[in-house]
């Protein structure tokens, strides 16, 4: 669990090197990992607050 | 000339706000576009402006936990010391660790839209809403029922940056895509915004 919050973006130096192509298909295989290991579900809403998104 | 005497305070130039923006009704209005009740609404703006008047020309960030039960203010952390983020102290995590139904609302010096890290710690400390305050007058909320894988957001942001997008565009473009792959919700408010 992350018990800070960091602003600062660093894109690692092997993204930064891929080509436009080379990035996309770096992108669809880890997007096919993420889909089948994807995070529970968090419940939001409790409050009787109403958020405008 | 106010500016200047900031630079020779040693200040950052980028990171000072307008103050006349900050303090007119088109920026107190932007919060009424935030949620249904008024008085969290009005609590949001007023933390909002002591924040962005006690940072202005630095850094750093202040950071604010309200519960949205009683609407009361929890913690919150205005002395930190590392540029750019947000490190929570022990009492801090012991105090999110008792709550629930929190509310968070910070500052951005370089003015960019919520960060992956704020994405993330909303789901993992199950926050019900994240706030972010910019220097440059803008505002974002944001809410993430799932955690983001890191290197998908970094390659996404990258693939936008390869074609012409700056840092600030990119990362609110790739903010926009995610959200059409997993739950999180985020938005820009705007003074346009109808409710």
């Amino acid at each position: 669990m992350t018990a800070y919050e960091n602003d600062v973006l660093i894109i690692p130096k092997k993204y930064k090197k891929m080509s436009v192509s080379e990035l996309n298909k770096e992108k669809q295989k880890l997007w096919e990992k993420i889909k089948s290991s994807k995070s529970p579900q968090r419940e939001k809403g409790k409050t009787a607050i109403n958020f405008y998104f | 000339m106010r500016e200047l005497e900031q630079q020779r305070k040693g200040r950052n130039k980028n990171t000072i706000i307008d103050y006349n923006y900050i303090s007119s009704n088109r920026y107190r209005k932007k919060f009424d576009y935030i949620s249904n009740d008024k008085k969290l609404n009005k609590l949001l703006y007023k933390i909002a402006k002591k924040m962005l008047l006690h940072r202005s020309g630095t850094e750093y960030e202040d950071m604010y936990w309200i519960d949205l039960i009683n609407g009361k203010i929890v913690c919150k952390i205005t002395d930190s010391k590392y540029k750019k983020k947000i490190l929570y102290t022990t009492t801090i995590k012991k105090m999110i660790k008792k709550s629930e139904n929190l509310l968070t609302i910070h500052t951005h010096p370089d003015s960019f839209p919520p960060s992956i890290d704020d994405i993330n710690s909303n789901y993992d400390h199950n926050y019900e809403i994240g706030i972010v305050i910019c220097h440059d007058g803008r505002v974002y909320m944001y809410s993430a029922e799932e955690r983001i894988n890191v290197n998908y957001y970094k390659l996404t942001v990258e693939d936008y940056l390869k074609n012409g997008y700056n840092e600030d565009t990119a990362q609110m473009e790739a903010l926009k895509e995610l959200q059409k792959k997993f739950s999180i919700y985020f938005k820009e408010v705007t003074e346009d915004d109808c409710v």
